[in-house]
């Protein structure tokens, strides 16, 4: 029985589709209708436009080892090398070396990165940090070209 | 025909499945009063949401579909296993952590993975917990519960009425049936079948210890890390 | 000659329960329905509309169409807002209890989309008074209650990947809001249930 009126609702909606009786809409319900319309339209736009930015940090270490982080959430992040452990920092929007197991430290020293294709590496230790993605400024450059 | 006769073995072999968790939802509710079991899963939800260590949900999930299946309930592996797949999907969608390994574009990474895993435990976990202790005879107290049993009638009358709902009298068919479950005076005030008070202890004892156990896994977990 | 009183071929009906007697009254008009009974009886509705629902094949099976919302959205007009929210809770208890999701976080979905939708609902009803239809009324409510159970599923189930369904929800909320408002928007011109239970026709 429950069968039959599941297929009764389903001829139901596609009749509504179909047939618009004596429409009983009132004045507040077009600007109501186009204000959702407009932010499904908008929403579809921001998440499959490919608009926003989706930053990757890649860190790679010894032995082929990779990880991968998203760029926009503050995370430490401990990387095991030869010489020993190297900080890897993401705070707000950049990433760099916090600390390196290394005598020099240049790693450290080099700051912090935020654009795709930007690095920082510890060579000696060998941890390797690079920014990768694409952001909306990308997809303008790309498109002077 | 063949199919025919499939079908019907078919229908039996439901029937006889159908009679069987019946039989056992009776002896699982017999053993428990209502309002404790569902005060028990309440606890053991709680303990279950906050466990930490991914081992012992996994071990408490276990347990729950266990005493799901043991009630009688209709369990469908499959329904846990595709829902726990897309949990699953859609946490690896963004990666985060070691790459574990790398599927053309696609990433498998290690933190999002776990997480995703546990999210789908703790999801399906919580889905066969409250199976398991929130059971028909649960009475609500109070005022509200007194709506919500009348509700349940309602829903009975509804689900047994006779009428017909065609699409193109839909409007007046609704109505009818509305007015016909609403106004059903003939039929009697069918009072709500009240649970039996349980005959021994066990269904007490075996709540304490469930309770008990949850518990002593939530503090496993926090102190082990 | 004697005349005798002939005898009654049938004893009146005696009424079975004082609600079956009130509801006599109700049917002639003399009485004004009783909230609670009419917050039962659509109560039941979302519990019928709800197993509808669960029917209906759906990629994503904890997130719910709104279909069950239809009753909430009749009872706008007819029930005070103390009752009408008692109506969103008796929706979203009852149906935890009847499918044994209590403690889950379906039930979580539940409560939080039904509640958001019903008060979105009322709101939208009180603000917009004669200028708003069932539609705009249902519309603004389905919307709102999919844009919460979809950041809820972000925060407790999918993680970041959530909002490539916001559209889909959306959208989604947007149609069937629609559809429902159409529905009760004729039903409730034309339905004589309607008409008594807002106590306002006689037989």
């Amino acid at each position: 029985m429950l069968l039959r009126r599941r297929l009764r609702l389903r001829e139901l909606k596609a009749r509504k589709a179909a047939s618009s009786m004596r429409l009983r809409l009132k004045p507040l319900d077009w600007p109501i209708l186009v204000a959702c319309a407009a932010l499904v339209a908008f929403s579809a736009a921001s998440v499959y436009g490919g608009g926003g930015s989706e930053l990757r940090v890649v860190i790679n270490g010894e032995g082929g080892e990779e990880w991968v982080y998203p760029l926009d959430k503050d995370r430490e992040i401990p990387v095991q090398g030869p010489l020993g452990t190297t900080l890897v920092e993401i705070h707000e929007g950049h990433v760099h070396i916090a600390d390196s197991p290394c005598p020099n430290k240049t790693c450290v020293a080099a700051g912090s990165v935020s654009l795709p294709g930007q690095w920082v590496a510890c060579l000696p230790n060998s941890v390797f940090v690079r920014v990768e993605g694409f952001s909306s400024d990308d997809a303008v450059d790309a498109g002077a070209y | 025909m063949r199919s025919a006769e499939r079908a019907a073995a078919e229908a039996a072999r439901l029937a006889a499945a159908r009679a069987k968790r019946a039989a056992r939802a009776g002896a699982y509710d017999a053993l428990f009063a209502p309002w404790t079991l569902s005060a028990a899963g309440f606890l053991v939800s709680i303990a279950f949401l906050f466990q930490p260590v991914l081992g012992l949900k996994a071990l408490l999930f276990a347990a729950f579909l266990a005493a799901a299946l043991a009630s009688g309930k209709k369990v469908s592996l499959a329904a846990t296993v595709f829902v726990s797949l897309g949990i699953v999907a859609a946490n690896l969608l963004v990666p985060v952590g070691k790459v574990l390994w790398r599927l053309g574009p696609v990433l498998v990474t290690e933190t999002a993975l776990w997480d995703g895993v546990g999210k789908a435990v703790t999801f399906e976990g919580l889905v066969y917990v409250s199976k398991a202790t929130i059971r028909p005879g649960l009475r609500l107290p109070g005022r509200f519960g007194s709506i919500v049993a009348r509700a349940f009638v309602y829903y009975d009358r509804i689900i047994e009425y006779r009428g017909r709902l065609k699409p193109a009298t839909l409007f007046e068919d609704a109505d009818a049936l509305m007015l016909a479950v609403w106004d059903d005076a003939e039929a009697p005030e069918a009072p709500p079948p009240e649970a039996r008070p349980p005959r021994g202890a066990l269904g007490y004892v075996l709540a304490a210890i469930a309770v008990a156990a949850s518990y002593a896994a939530l503090a496993a977990g926090i102190l082990g890390r | 000659m004697m005349l005798s009183t002939p005898a009654p071929t049938k004893a009146p009906k005696a009424p079975e329960s004082p609600e079956a007697a009130g509801r006599a009254e109700v049917r002639t008009g003399l009485v004004r329905p009783d909230k609670a009974d009419v917050t039962a009886l659509l109560g039941a509705f979302c519990f019928f509309l709800s197993a509808i629902e669960y029917m209906i094949p759906k990629p994503l099976p904890f997130m719910r169409l709104g279909i069950a919302n239809l009753p909430i959205l009749l009872a706008a007009d007819l029930l005070p807002l103390p009752w009408f929210l008692v109506l969103a809770l008796v929706k979203v208890v009852g149906m935890s209890v009847i499918s044994g999701s209590l403690f889950s976080y379906i039930a979580l979905f539940s409560l939080a989309g039904t509640l958001v939708a019903a008060l979105v609902m009322w709101a939208a009803k009180r603000a917009g008074g004669r200028r708003i239809s069932a539609v705009g009324v249902s519309v603004l409510g389905a919307v709102a209650s999919n844009a919460v159970q979809v950041v809820l599923a972000r925060a407790v189930v999918f993680g970041d990947a959530a909002r490539l369904i916001a559209p889909v929800f959306l959208g989604m909320g947007l149609v069937t809001g629609a559809l429902l408002g159409l529905f009760a928007e004729r039903f409730t011109a034309t339905s004589a249930w309607y008409a008594r239970a807002s106590g306002r026709s006689g037989a």
